[in-house]
């Protein structure tokens, strides 16, 4: 995998929790998405680019997400992101969102979901969609509501809910009285109902959450 | 306030009023002195008493022009008793031309002298009631005493309305624009405030922050103690820069802030989640004994976690249904068989007992290996809590 952090000092922190784990090997850790691209034709190409959200100021770097997508798996890490700027990674195609203040067994986890192919739904992200995809339109949520993000099904918002409070899919589940699969289902779902067709829909998505005023 | 303080468009206006009446003053006074020095010869030899009346003249308007330029502006009741000094002049100098000769000067020295009225009287009503008593001193000393024609005494008398009428809706406009300066240079400033805060709070956050955080995390501190320190700090760097201190209602996420820090010190990373009730409005509508019990239930529940969960970290989730606002504390950690363990002192009293007597309800999900789960409702408002608290054992007393 690769590390996309234009702090020194955190790239080498996530480097070393990384690299702990044993079984990710870490092929880079640069401070720009375009120096991923100077590695040349021989380096190994990463399965997971762990992204910071922010570069260099205030601005999220929604634009690279749609593109970084294409050949890889992106998991957008910061150490707190503005909803808005996480929900509109999320919406560009990145495949899960971490805190770097996370424990380091569960940043390990989400590197391995996301590798897997899955969603790395943490507690922080599952309470900001829980937010943002708000029902009430008068709430934070109105963003992603105007952006056509389909409603959640009740039980998807149950899960969220649950999830934002810590509780593994497992242990939701048991709360919920269905199986783990079926957790697993719905974390797919919300994935999928946030995620839009095409690439041009992408990138216009991206843009439109950049945009000051559309976005809170 | 900081506004008056701070910036000066309106004292910088009232200067230019006073200026302006001053200059007004002194073309009235270049007046009467050329109109009297080209008429001396008509005083037949009675020039000492219009001289007299001429240096009082000039004494009042050296008293009131000094008074204007140091005080910087114009006082209402300067005008007034300057109002009294010209209908004087108006009838003196009557007299004087009466039975000494020579012109009756007051009347156009009074005409620009009436400008001052305007500028110095702040109300509409107040200006008009000066001007009526300044044109029925003209109609006593003109008409009456100096028994000019009556058609001239009449249009000289409504001249003044004008010249007052005028000044005053112009300085009004003057003090208008003054104070909406101000207001908006207030505005300009307190913007330029908050983004040099937002700016100070970036670079904490991108440079000083990362670094804290990273040092708490790894291992390359190897002082345990250092290390909780760095770990503490940083949580309280973050509630800085992330502004979670100051919201507004927000108490108690500041609160929340603190206790996450304190358990950070303790070694327990708290993974503080809000995003539904990120808005003020929620917050605001928690009084303060409900926020107090919220945040000593949660400070108990984390010490709880420190003490016996043997974990790392825990997640304590705010969020809120519409009538009750609900604290989650989760951690993965040892948990405890319920059943067979009685509730600790803790448990029983500081969390309990502290969120019922506010109204709030608790429940505890927990099993060994399993974690804790500690799940509190708070209703916002008296008599709410009843449909939303989802009932631990021996859960709430009504109110």
């Amino acid at each position: 995998m690769a590390i996309v952090d234009d702090h020194p000092v955190a790239r080498r922190g996530l480097e070393s929790i990384l690299a702990e784990a044993g079984d990710i090997q870490v092929s880079a850790a640069v401070a720009t998405p375009a120096e991923l691209s100077l590695a040349g034709p021989g380096a190994v190409r990463p399965d997971v680019i762990m992204l910071d959200l922010y570069h260099d100021g205030d601005e999220p770097c929604l634009d690279v997400i749609p593109k970084l997508c294409q050949d890889h798996k992106v998991l957008v890490v910061s150490a707190s992101g503005r909803p808005a700027d996480v929900l509109g990674a999320i919406r560009a195609g990145a495949c899960g969102y971490v805190t770097k203040l996370a424990d380091p067994p569960m940043l390990v986890a989400a590197v391995h979901t996301v590798a897997s192919g899955g969603f790395a739904l943490s507690s922080q992200l599952a309470d900001i969609l829980r937010g943002e995809l708000a029902p009430d339109p008068a709430a934070a949520g109105s963003a992603a509501a105007a952006a056509g993000t389909p409603a959640l099904s009740p039980r998807e918002e149950e899960a969220l809910d649950l999830i934002a409070r810590g509780l593994t899919h497992a242990q939701a589940a048991s709360r919920m009285g269905v199986s783990r699969a079926t957790v697993d289902t719905y974390v797919e779902r919300i994935r999928a109902k946030l995620h839009v067709g095409n690439k041009a829909e992408l990138a216009w998505a991206a843009i439109e959450l950049r945009r000051p005023g559309g976005t809170r | 306030m900081t506004a008056a303080v701070r910036w000066d468009a309106a004292l910088q206006t009232e200067l230019t009023l006073a200026r302006a009446v001053v200059l007004f003053r002194m073309a009235a006074l270049a007046e009467i002195a050329i109109v009297t020095g080209l008429n001396a010869s008509g005083y037949s030899g009675h020039t000492a008493v219009v001289m007299a009346l001429l240096a009082a003249i000039a004494a009042e308007s050296a008293v009131l022009c000094t008074a204007c330029l140091r005080a910087r502006r114009v006082r209402s009741w300067w005008s007034v008793a300057d109002l009294a000094f010209t209908i004087f002049v108006l009838a003196a100098s009557a007299m004087a031309s009466v039975r000494y000769g020579g012109l009756y000067v007051a009347y156009p020295y009074s005409v620009i002298c009436s400008v001052a009225f305007g500028v110095g009287l702040r109300r509409l009503s107040a200006v008009l009631a000066a001007t009526v008593f300044l044109a029925a001193g003209y109609l006593y000393g003109g008409g009456y005493l100096h028994a000019d024609p009556a058609s001239h005494v009449v249009i000289n008398a409504i001249t003044y309305f004008p010249n007052t009428v005028v000044a005053w809706a112009v300085a009004r406009q003057l003090r208008r624009m003054g104070r909406e300066l101000d207001a908006s240079r207030s505005r300009e400033a307190m913007l330029a405030r908050d983004q040099e805060r937002l700016r100070h709070a970036r670079m904490l956050h991108d440079r000083v922050l990362q670094t804290m955080e990273t040092l708490a995390r790894g291992q390359w501190i190897a002082d345990t103690v250092l290390k909780a320190r760095v770990a503490e700090e940083a949580v309280w760097l973050r509630g800085l820069v992330e502004g979670t201190d100051e919201a507004a209602g927000g108490d108690l996420l500041g609160q929340l802030g603190k206790l996450a820090a304190r358990a950070a010190r303790d070694g327990l990373h708290v993974e503080l989640n809000y995003a539904t009730v990120r808005g003020p409005a929620i917050l605001a509508a928690l009084d303060s004994q409900r926020s107090a019990a919220l945040a000593g239930a949660v400070s108990e529940a984390l010490t709880n976690v420190v003490k016996h969960a043997a974990t790392a970290s825990a997640v304590l989730r705010l969020t809120a249904t519409p009538a009750a606002l609900v604290v989650t504390v989760l951690d993965q950690g040892r948990g405890f068989d319920a059943a067979s363990q009685p509730e600790g002192m803790g448990l029983r009293e500081s969390i309990r007992g502290r969120v019922t007597e506010s109204g709030g309800t608790v429940r505890i999900d927990t099993a060994p290996g399993a974690g804790t789960y500690l799940e509190i409702t708070m209703p916002l408002a008296s008599g709410a809590h009843r449909e939303h608290g989802r009932g631990g054992p021996r859960s709430h007393h009504g109110r």
